[in-house]
């Protein structure tokens, strides 16, 4: 007999938000933002068969990202870097096939903050002041490190400055394949592409993949309630599942009585003749996101079929942070997603999910 | 815009299903088991190690191809620790040795990353053995 | 018995002695005399009870040693000693270059320690003398540590206590580093030694006596 408490499943959160995706004070865009590391995004329209033209575009222009090959990690805190992206726009570096629980890792964020999660040998080794996990017990083994490119006192020759550099280059170099992606409203500067030129440095478009979904069972909504009713409108809970099943392929036409799996899609639910899925794998970066959302709302600028979509947004289970700098960990399966509902009178549903070694998100 | 009220529900371990994409793995050669094999197999193996009850656990097979062995199961919540000890525990399927290894688990449906995600995903990690404790 | 010892001695006897026969009475004033001479420190009473004795046991006693107490060295109390400051460097002192010639000073003692430290010789050998040298005048780096802000601070060790090292760097700056939780590496002619503070709690004087096991864990 198993102990009672085996019989919990991993702490794991679900956060549902629901607003109006044009209300002045809808954060919508704020937690897409925050989000910045996004591995796949996929969207599902009901009742479309031919994507509008506006969307294809934006997908064409979601953006390459580049894969740079061992880079010093001390080169992204030089100051020429510093100058010519982190201060000029959005600058997004993850490491690279690095995993969060047993590996260093780092990741620049938007806001010029430079993140290292490292283990307690490589932090007694470092000499750079960081925090330990949050996550990692009552014996310290992964410690986080938090360096801010763009502080005041980040100047060039200042003493930190030095430090950062000499504890990166020569105490413990630290080198590691990052995912790069840079994002910026002015005039064009010089580009990852040249900058890294005598890196190893390869750029990288997303791999986008349309399918057209037939007779596909979809649950019915009510914009307005979250939980759902019996008979009338399903949860957010419940959509969820079945998103997950549709993005999964799995079959929804079980009987309670099969054999093999008695998964079937909830109550009450419509039969849709055909929906169109789009999935976007990559390094794709919020700002991108936010451009398909505004163009998936004004989709319903026209009248529809469709009641509802949905957009789903993916990130690395390996990325050290979840939502802003809130620190994210791997523990069984690393889950940092959220997805959008969209309702054809632009409210929308907003759900957040996050695993065991999370915080809540925001 | 009357509808535009803001609403925000945080839902703690609310998920009653779990789901686990495994991988079957069997020496090269002799047959492989189809989906109703697969499933009878995963009841093997919780009955082996919790007994009536536990071959009693309701277990789905939510896909499951038979070229590379691999299925995604959903288990309820309060079963999972149950399955996933199973699967660990069973060695032979036809009186040859065969492993199951536990490549992902998710607490949510839609938290899936399917295994061709090649760039950025780093799947096909073996659980840390910490997973029991 | 008194009879017997002064008697006049046989006349033959006497004759093959060729000696000069005494008289008992002055016999008995000689060996008086005698041994008051021999003994003067000797009461006369004394010495006649000794002549009294029926036994005299014919053996050497060397004089026992009067074990001088050795007078305990005076010297500070604890307490006294701090407030006197003896222990510690004033400020105008504390330069590297100072330090320098202490520093040329123990690299030679550790290079005849070593004998000559040759590039060929045996890294475990040079531990072993390490592990029991004195490191006052050695440069030393630390290397890691669980408080990341001494890591890489380097110079020369100039007094070593239990807990901790001084240590002066070429900025001039003196350091208290603490020996717990924290691993130096002293380099010394291409061979680099590290040091794990934490099995080195001892003072230099302790430490040179101490047997260092192998045991143990060096996980900080």
């Amino acid at each position: 007999m198993l102990p009672a408490q085996l019989g919990r499943a991993p702490r794991h959160l679900l956060v549902c938000e629901r607003s109006h995706a044009r209300h002045p004070r809808s954060r919508h865009a704020a937690h897409v933002r925050d989000h910045a590391y996004s591995c796949r995004v996929s969207f599902l329209i009901p009742e479309c068969g031919v994507l509008p033209e506006v969307v294809k575009s934006t997908i064409a222009d979601i953006g390459d990202y580049y894969l740079v090959r061992s880079l010093p990690v001390h080169e992204l805190v030089t100051h020429e870097f510093i100058d010519a992206f982190v201060k000029k726009g959005s600058c997004y570096a993850l490491s690279y096939k690095t995993k969060i629980d047993q590996d260093n890792t780092a990741a620049l964020l938007p806001n010029g903050k430079l993140i290292l999660s490292v283990d307690k040998g490589t932090y007694e080794e470092l000499g750079l002041q960081g925090r330990p996990s949050r996550y990692s017990g009552k014996k310290v083994m992964r410690y986080i490190i938090t360096i801010d490119l763009t502080d005041a006192g980040f100047q060039p020759e200042s003493k930190k400055h030095n430090r950062v550099l000499w504890a990166l280059k020569e105490k413990k170099p630290l080198e590691f394949d990052f995912l790069l992606a840079w994002y910026n409203t002015g005039a064009e500067g010089s580009t990852l592409m040249s900058y890294f030129s005598k890196n190893q440095i390869q750029a990288l478009k997303p791999k986008i993949t349309f399918s057209t979904l037939r007779d596909l069972q979809c649950p019915v909504l009510q914009s307005n309630d979250l939980q759902g009713k019996p008979e009338e409108s399903c949860s957010t809970e419940e959509l969820f599942e079945w998103l997950g099943a549709v993005l999964n392929q799995v079959s929804l036409d079980n009987k309670s009585s099969s054999f093999l799996s008695t998964y079937c899609c909830p109550e009450p639910n419509t039969v849709v003749e055909k929906a169109f899925l789009c999935t976007i794998t990559g390094f794709i970066i919020p700002e991108k996101i936010i451009q398909l959302l505004e163009q998936l709302c004004s989709y319903f600028s026209e009248p529809k079929l469709a009641y509802w979509l949905t957009l789903t947004v993916h990130g690395f289970a390996d990325s050290p942070v979840s939502w802003r700098e809130s620190e994210h960990g791997f523990h069984k399966g690393g889950e940092n997603l959220y997805n959008f509902v969209i309702f054809r009178n632009l409210d929308y549903w907003l759900q957040m999910a996050v695993g065991a070694h999370d915080d809540c998100p925001p | 815009m009357a509808a535009a009220a803001f609403e925000r529900r945080v839902l703690r371990r609310a998920a009653e299903h779990h789901y686990l994409r495994v991988r079957l793995e069997l020496p090269d050669g002799g047959a492989r088991p189809n989906a109703a094999q697969f499933k009878q197999l995963v009841v093997t193996a919780l009955r082996e190690l919790h007994g009536e009850v536990g071959a009693a656990l309701p277990v789905d097979v939510l896909t499951y191809e038979e070229k590379t062995l691999s299925a995604i199961l959903r288990v309820i919540s309060s079963g999972l620790v149950k399955l996933w000890s199973a699967l660990t525990l069973l060695g032979f399927y036809q009186n040859r040795r065969c492993a199951f290894r536990v490549l992902q688990v998710k607490p949510c449906g839609a938290g899936w990353l399917p295994p061709d995600v090649s760039s950025g995903s780093k799947l096909g990690r073996l659980p840390k053995p910490t997973a029991f404790s | 018995m008194e009879g017997q010892l002064y008697r006049r001695l046989p006349p033959e006897d006497s004759g093959e002695l060729r000696l000069q026969p005494q008289g008992s009475e002055e016999a008995k004033t000689f060996v008086h005399a005698f041994l008051k001479r021999s003994m003067p420190k000797m009461k006369d009473e004394a010495i006649q009870e000794m002549l009294t004795r029926k036994a005299v046991v014919l053996e050497h006693y060397p004089k026992k040693k009067t074990k001088q107490k050795r007078k305990k060295t005076k010297g500070f109390t604890a307490k006294q000693r701090r407030e006197l400051r003896l222990f510690e460097i004033e400020p105008e002192q504390q330069r590297y270059a100072i330090f320098l010639p202490l520093h040329e000073l123990w690299k030679q003692y550790i290079r005849d320690l070593c004998h000559g430290l040759k590039p060929d010789a045996q890294p475990h050998m040079i531990q072993g003398k390490l592990l029991k040298a004195d490191l006052h005048g050695a440069i030393v780096t630390v290397t890691k540590s669980k408080c990341p802000s001494y890591v890489g601070i380097t110079g020369i060790i100039l007094q070593e206590f239990k807990h901790v090292f001084k240590i002066i760097t070429k900025e001039d700056k003196l350091k208290v580093v603490p020996k717990l939780n924290n691993v130096f590496s002293l380099e010394l002619d291409g061979f680099i030694s590290y040091i794990y503070g934490s099995k080195f709690l001892l003072r230099a004087s302790e430490r040179s006596a101490k047997k260092f096991k192998l045991k143990g864990t060096i996980d900080l």
